[in-house]
Formats: structure tokens, C-alpha cells, sequence
């Protein structure tokens, strides 16, 4: 028996989810196939940061866009689906320098999105740093702040999404395993272990499979599988509200609203895909523990409670492959996002959704698309 | 006392010093094995012969209360003494990973050592037994209670009354009344009838007919001094700032005991979480309804590198430990070639003929003690995860969101993530989430363990020891395998 609805979307992640439940907002019938279960990888496994600081230039209109549908969650998705997602925005994340050579890098940073009239980025001293962080290294200079930036909980936003969608009428398929993809009569055809699906548009939101995907529709994306490590401590007494990050040093942090240090920092971890799996090596983590240690030799004796990772799709230039497939037609792809698409994944389905629907693609996912690696294609 | 410092490369590493460890590393060590073996206690013998050498001082005060089983253990642990082992006291072992690697924290010092070989033998743990008020302080396991028994001869004060099932519910309950302790009841959840299955289970247990003797004598000589109570349902335990009641139901009546201390016991289930951290492929046991590694016959599990002996293999008791230890201690020389197939096969037939004779009685006992407390279904208010103050409802409300995975339950509602790793609400949240829609537990998973298992401060890894062979491998992989992130990870 095939099932036949307006859109395909494969893979429930908080993308996935976003897209669906944008389109379906739009009066879509749509259908998301899911290989493992909701939020399984990268969406509920990250580290939650709503981060505007230091963005990709072209990625900056989406992600200040972004950063207003978190802060408005509640009114999208309703303030009872939306509250256990803790949204916290204007805590500030802060990259901090603690080489000389840093802060000079901040600056130029800070100058170069000024002109380009962004005026969300500040540089901030060593006494502006105090105010904010308490335990700090001496060797901290400094750094650049993004003030409206915060956090959220990164599993309990993807469960958000899931029920609006689910809400909304998105009919949501788990562990659903896709075999082939299938062109007939201007519908697009997916063969799962669970029977046939049947749409005239897919989109492709499969994250760390996101090449896979592609590759059944003849499509090559350059997505590397890879995966990134993180730590959670104890709930300590200290009291650190904005996330800091450093520079050139591998530090991503911050300390959760019950007390505990959440620690990243782009630590590979060791990828199994194919076991839908990830696990982080003990060595690498020792580079990540010296890292804030040195940011805060306080923290020395705080205890580890677990280490975890998680799958995510790299593309050549670290930034995301959103747009339709040059080839295959009406056959998206958004994915990709290189371990920093969770923030920006309310906008990038709010835009999906409209490009899809509006048969145009819109402004401010445009520079995102697949056929900038044209060139990369026709090399390999 | 010489502060030992574990090498960077062993052959064998043994992870636990109770039956199945010992007699693991002495008979890997006959066979010119080099072996370190990593256990937390400060002498050898693991739970069931804790402290024994300790306690041969006092042997005259305390063969009768501890019993001539756990003395049994004092040969093996001289030939553990005398072997030629790295022995590393006082340590734990945080971490296993398929290639070798291992974890371990030595006198505060953390290292991450390589094994051509890894033996499992970390033994069991008490099955968690969640009912309302089981957090009130004044409520221990049993088993916890006999450890104070081994290592510092301390009992309980006051009126005490031990509630559960299995055959350490009832000598703790034996040892505790004969060193003199207030005993007001013995609530068991069994209930004793004999079923046709029971009878061919108890044909099974011939061979140990005399273990099934010694049980019905300390059943004997309790119910002439304390109440015991069968078929015991519904127990809470109540209080304001620690238990002062425990009320049950025995036999469709109602019961209130004022204790002091509640005692309980719903058997023990293997600590599998290294492996698990390994990626050694788990099985669920529907039998004893928990999960256990998949081993072959030597106890290798999935990952080739990694064995597992004693009651982390699967529930079996001291004797099949010892006999589980060396199994795998042959196979492990035969691997390393100093043990030919013949030689090994030569040597293991009369171990597994004693084998299945230790292991007769498991189907008897899984019979008569089938899990209680932890059998009927949670009040909604009960707390599941302690460390996160997890109840049921919150579990049942996160499935009914969706989540039917016990990790995707975890996500959502911090179930699990404390500091015990989920090892205290694991059994319980599997439980709470397959009784709704009877999803299989294959489906439901078991939570995903990554290290540290045992605690590991940040300084601690900071300053970690790594043989050098992992950073340099470490090294060409992050040359392949690293995103080029700079600085800004979400």
C-alpha cells in the first residue's frame, strides 16, 4: 500500500520537525520518515546554544532572524509545548581571548560585522569580563560578546517541535528505514521497509545521512559524517550565566539552570553511522579538561558524570546545504549544518516552508545553496 | 605504603577481585600471563568474601554468623596473594573501550592503560526495588547491611525488619537475629507454593540439594524468633524524617511493623556499564529479567578483546564465578599462545562439569524468588531516579509525548543522568516504560554508557596518564577525522 501526502520529510530532527511543522502550517499534508526515533542524534545531543556571536557572515541574517523565533517560542509553538525547551536568551555568549593574538582577532571581527551595519557584536575588556564571570584565569583578556545570545534545552525544544507538528497534523514515522527512492508521474516515491511513500516534494533533513539521502536521488553532497564530544560535571555552587567559548582554544561552556557545567569545544569523537552510533575518546578529552581548567582553575576538583557525542553532517565551508537539488526536481535539501544548525533551525523551516510553497527561494537561505559546490561535483 | 603506579600495556587487565577475578588472574598468570587486576575494595575477595582475611582473626566469633561458605574463599585468595599479579587495591576503573583501552584511577591519579585482553568480572549489584518512601534514610538494601557485617561487624540498631525475596534476604535476616538484632518481621514476597514447574526445578537443583538444606535451616530457625510474612504486596515504607513505619500486605491482610530500619532485597542483577561504555552487545534476559552481555562459552562477549566471568556475565553465584574465571583464563592463554586448543580443552572439561553442577540451583531459584517488590506496577508519585528526582508519572508523561526509547525518555526528563549514571533507576524506568504499551524491551534499549563510570574530577583528566601508542593513533585520526571547528561549536 502507498501512502500519499503533499510533502516527504526525512529525518525527525528539530529540522525535520521545523520544516514539518511549518508546512504543515501552510495546510500541507505532510509525512516525516525517521530511520531511529525523534531527536535521536545531533538535535537533542548538542550542547543547546542559541548562538548569533561569530556566525558565518552569510549565515547572519538567518541567525539574528532565528534568535527572534526563540525568543518568541511560546507564541509559535504554544507557551505549554514551548516552556520545557527553557529557551534563555540575553545571558550573552561570550568568546574570550586569552592570547594577545586572539584579541586582536576579536577587534577585526568586530569591525568587519560593523561595517557590514550588524551592530550585535561588542569587544569587551578584562573589568567588563569580571562583571560578567566570576573564577576567571588571569590569562583571560578579554573578548567579544553577543549580548542577546543564551541557551536552550536542546532535547526538550526538539520535543517541542515534534508535538506542534504532530499538533498540526504532521503524521511522524519511526524507524522507518528508507531502501530507495523512486521518480513516477511527477511523484516522488519512497521505498521504506515499512512499504511505499508517495509525494511530489521531499525534503531532505537527514542531517548526518544527509549525502546518504542525496545519493539515492543522484545527487552528491559534499557531507562528511563526523561526530563532537561533550562533558557534564556535578551541579557545582558556582554561578556562571552567559556561555562562554574560546577563540583558537577548544572550549564551549556553560552552566545549566540546575547547577551543571556543560563542556564542548569540537572534540572529535569517534562516528559510527552505520550503528547510529558515536563515542568519544578519553584521550581527546583531556585537551578539553586543560582547556577549562585554564579558563577557570577553580574547577579543577569539579566531578565528571559522563561524556557523550553525537552525529553531524560537515559540509567543505562549515556552512550548511539548504535548497532545492539542481537535478532532481522538487527535491530539497537542508542539512549539513556542521554542529551549529540547532539555532538556526525555527528560521530555516519557516523559510523552507515559504520557499516550497511560494515555489521560490527565499533571500535569506539563497547563499546556502547546493549548487555552490558545482565545482567540487564536477572535480570528483 | 609504596605508591604502585600501573604499567601502560598489560596483557591481561581484570577488572574486579571476587571469585571470578581471582581465579581469572591466577590462572592467566600460571599460564605466564602479564596481568593487573583493578578492584575498589582494600583487600581481595570482592562482595562475597569481603574482608575474609580481615575477618580470619575473629574467625572463632564469626564462623557461625557469616558461615563456613564465606571462609571457602580463603584458599583462593592466599593463591591470589602468592601469584605473581599487579595487584592494584583501591581502584577503579572508569573506563572500556573495545580496542583495549582501559581507564583506571590509581591513588587519585588517573591513567588510560592498554590491554591485549580485558576480563570482566565486576560482579553484581542489588536490584533496585523503588516503592513509596524507599528514599526515606533508614531504608538500605540487605546486602548493604551484610557489607557493614564483613567490613566493620556493625549492624543495624534498633527494631529492624527486612522485606523481599531471594536467598540473601533470608540469611542476612539469619545472620542479623543470631548477632543479636531487634528483628520485628521478614516480609517476603514469595510465597513458597509448590508448582508442578517448581518440582522439576528442584529435581534440576539435586546436585545442590544441600544449598536448598541450608536455606530451609536458617528459614527454620528464624520463624521460631521472628514473624515472617509470604506474598507480601503493597509495601511503603513512612516517616517524617526517616522510616518509622512499614506497612504491607500479606495474604490480603494489612500489616503495620514500627521499624527503625527496613532492609530489602529483590535479587541482584549484573554490573554490565563498562561493557555496555565498550560496545560489547547486551542481551535481555527475560528469565531474570535483566540485561547481561552476549558471551560465547569462554565468556567473550561481542567484542573480541573483552571477556566477561562471574555474576557480570550473568547471575550465578561465587562458586560458578571461580569456575567462569578460569574458563575464560584458558581461553584468554590460548589466544595469547601459551595454551594449546588441546591443552585448553583438556583443562576446561572438568571445569564445566563442576560448571553445571554450581548452576543447577539457578532454575530453582529463579522459581522461588521470583522478583517481588520490583514485580507490581509504581504508584505514579514514586521516586524512579534518585539522583534527579524522577518519579513515575514523569516517565509515563514522557512516553506518552512519545519517547519509546529509554534514552529518548532520558532526554527529556534528566531520568538517569545523575551522578550513579542511571545504574540505581535503569531496571525501574525499563519497567515503568514497557508497561504501557508493552513495547518489547529490545525497543526500549538499555541507557547508552559512556565514561566516566566511576567518578573522575576534570583535574583529574587533565593530568591524565595515556600510553603513548593511544596519542599517537589519536594523533592520525584527528588529522583525518577532525572537523576544522574554530572555537565555535554550538
Amino acid at each position: 500500500m502507498t501512502r500519499s501526502s503533499d510533502i516527504i520529510v526525512i529525518g525527525a530532527g528539530i529540522h525535520g520537525l521545523s520544516c514539518a511543522f511549518h508546512l504543515a502550517c501552510e495546510k500541507r499534508a505532510v509525512t516525516i520518515l525517521e530511520k531511529d526515533v525523534v531527536g535521536q542524534h545531533a538535535s537533542s545531543v548538542n550542547a543547546g546554544g542559541l548562538r548569533t556571536l561569530l556566525r558565518d557572515i552569510p549565515e547572519i541574517p538567518l541567525s539574528l532572524e532565528s534568535q527572534k523565533r526563540w525568543e518568541n517560542l511560546d507564541q509559535i509553538l504554544g507557551s505549554k509545548l514551548a516552556k520545557p525547551a527553557k529557551v534563555t536568551t540575553n545571558v550573552g555568549q561570550i568568546g574570550i581571548a586569552v592570547e594577545a593574538s586572539e584579541m586582536e582577532w576579536c577587534k577585526s571581527r568586530a569591525n568587519e560585522t560593523k561595517r557590514l551595519g550588524y551592530d550585535y557584536e561588542e569587544i569587551i575588556d578584562r573589568k567588563e569580563l569580571d562583571k560578567l564571570i566570576d573564577n576567571l584565569s588571569s590569562e583571560c583578556l578579554g573578548g567579544i560578546i553577543a549580548r542577546k545570545d543564551g541557551h536552550a534545552s536542546p532535547a526538550n525544544a526538539t520535543q517541542a517541535y515534534r508535538s506542534a507538528a504532530s499538533a498540526a497534523g504532521v503524521r511522524i514515522h519511526e524507524r522507518v528505514v528508507i531502501d530507495r527512492i523512486t521518480r513516477k508521474d511527477q511523484q516522488w516515491i519512497v521505498h521504506t521497509d515499512d512499504g511505499a511513500f508517495e509525494a511530489p516534494v521531499v525534503v531532505n533533513c537527514s542531517g548526518a545521512w544527509g549525502h546518504k539521502v542525496a545519493e539515492s536521488v543522484g545527487d552528491r553532497l559534499p557531507i562528511e559524517c563526523q561526530a563532537l564530544s561533550m562533558m557534564v560535571t556535578k551541579r557545582v555552587g558556582f554561578n556562571i550565566t552567559p556561555v562562554v567559548i574560546g577563540i583558537d582554544q577548544p572550549l564551549s561552556f556553560k552552566q545549566t539552570d540546575i547547577g551543571t557545567l556543560v563542556i564542548g569545544g569540537g572534540i572529535p569523537a569517534k562516528p559510527e553511522p552505520d550503528l547510529s552510533t558515536s563515542k568519544p575518546y578519553a584521550e581527546r578529552l583531556i585537551e578539553s579538561a586543560k582547556t577549562l581548567t585554564r579558563f577557570f582553575p577553580s574547577f579543577s576538583d569539579v566531578q565528571i558524570v559522563r561524556t557523550w557525542s553525537g552525529l553531524e553532517g560537515f559540509t567543505p565551508d562549515r556552512m550548511p546545504i539548504i535548497g532545492p537539488s539542481t537535478d532532481a526536481e522538487n527535491f530539497w535539501h537542508v542539512c549539513g549544518f556542521s554542529a551549529h544548525g540547532f539555532q538556526l533551525a525555527p528560521e530555516t523551516g519557516f523559510r523552507v516552508a515559504r520557499s516550497i510553497v511560494n515555489n521560490q527561494v527565499d533571500n535569506l537561505i539563497a547563499p546556502f545553496t547546493p549548487s555552490r559546490f558545482q565545482i567540487i561535483k564536477k572535480v570528483s | 605504603m609504596t605508591k604502585k603506579t600501573p604499567r601502560l600495556n598489560y596483557e591481561l587487565v581484570v577488572i574486579g577481585a571476587g571469585p571470578a577475578g581471582m581465579s581469572a588472574a591466577v590462572e592467566a598468570a600460571n599460564h605466564r600471563l602479564d596481568v593487573a587486576v583493578f578492584d575498589m575494595q582494600p583487600a581481595p575477595g570482592g562482595q562475597i568474601y569481603r574482608n575474609l582475611e580481615g575477618n580470619s582473626a575473629y574467625q572463632s566469633n564469626l564462623t557461625g554468623i557469616l558461615g563456613s561458605s564465606y571462609f571457602d574463599g580463603a584458599p583462593l585468595i592466599s593463591e591470589f596473594r602468592s601469584a605473581k599479579i599487579d595487584y592494584f587495591p583501591r581502584s577503579t576503573v572508569w573506563h572500556l573501550r573495545a580496542d583495549g583501552a582501559v581507564g583506571v584511577t590509581v591513588n587519585e591519579a588517573c591513567h588510560l592503560i592498554r590491554a591485549k585482553y580485558v576480563l570482566v568480572a565486576s560482579g553484581a549489584m542489588e536490584r533496585p526495588a523503588p516503592f513509596p518512601g524507599w528514599t526515606l534514610p533508614g531504608v538500605m538494601g540487605a546486602g548493604a547491611a551484610q557489607t557493614l557485617i564483613k567490613a566493620s561487624h556493625a549492624i543495624p540498631s534498633g527494631p529492624t525488619a527486612i522485606a523481599g525475596t531471594g536467598p540473601l534476604a533470608i540469611l542476612v535476616a539469619y545472620q542479623l537475629m543470631k548477632m543479636g538484632l531487634d528483628l520485628r518481621g521478614l516480609l517476603l514476597t514469595s510465597n513458597f507454593s509448590m508448582r508442578p514447574g517448581k518440582s522439576v526445578a528442584l529435581l534440576q537443583a539435586w546436585p545442590e540439594i544441600r544449598e536448598v538444606f541450608k536455606g530451609l535451616k536458617w528459614l527454620g530457625a528464624l520463624s521460631r524468633h521472628v514473624p515472617i510474612y509470604t506474598g507480601v504486596d503493597n509495601l511503603v515504607a513512612s516517616g517524617e524524617d526517616r522510616i518509622e513505619n512499614v506497612t504491607f500486605q500479606s495474604r490480603g491482610k494489612n500489616h503495620t511493623l514500627s521499624v527503625g530500619t527496613l532492609l530489602v532485597h529483590d535479587g541482584i542483577v549484573p554490573l554490565f556499564e563498562l561493557m555496555a561504555d565498550a560496545g560489547c552487545q547486551l542481551d535481555w534476559f527475560s528469565g531474570e529479567t535483566y540485561w547481561m552481555p552476549h558471551t560465547n562459552a569462554w565468556g567473550q562477549t561481542t567484542c573480541a578483546r573483552i571477556f566477561a566471568a562471574g555474576d557480570a556475565q550473568g547471575v550465578g553465584g561465587a562458586k560458578a564465578a571461580r569456575i567462569r574465571g578460569a574458563l575464560s583464563a584458558l581461553e584468554i592463554a590460548r589466544l595469547a599462545n601459551q595454551l594449546s586448543q588441546d591443552r585448553r580443552d583438556f583443562q576446561a572439561k572438568r571445569l564445566r562439569h563442576q560448571l553445571k553442577k554450581f548452576l543447577s540451583l539457578r532454575p530453582l531459584m529463579r522459581a522461588q524468588f521470583p522478583e517481588g517488590l520490583s514485580a507490581t506496577l509504581l504508584p505514579p508519585e514514586t521516586i524512579v531516579c534518585r539522583c534527579e528526582e524522577i518519579t513515575s508519572k514523569t516517565i509515563l508523561d514522557a512516553h506518552r509525548a512519545g519517547a519509546t526509547t529509554i534514552n529518548q525518555m532520558k532526554a527529556l526528563t534528566r531520568c538517569g543522568m545523575g551522578p550513579c549514571q542511571g545504574k540505581m533507576c535503569a531496571p525501574t524506568a525499563t519497567r515503568v516504560l514497557s508497561s504501557v504499551d508493552q513495547i518489547p524491551i529490545e525497543e526500549i534499549q538499555s541507557y547508552r554508557a559512556r565514561f566516566p563510570g566511576r567518578p573522575l574530577s576534570l583535574g583529574q583528566l587533565a593530568q591524565m596518564n595515556v600510553s603513548p601508542e593511544f596519542l599517537q593513533n589519536a594523533k592520525i585520526d584527528q588529522e583525518i577525522d577532525k572537523p576544522q571547528l574554530t572555537g565555535t561549536a554550538q
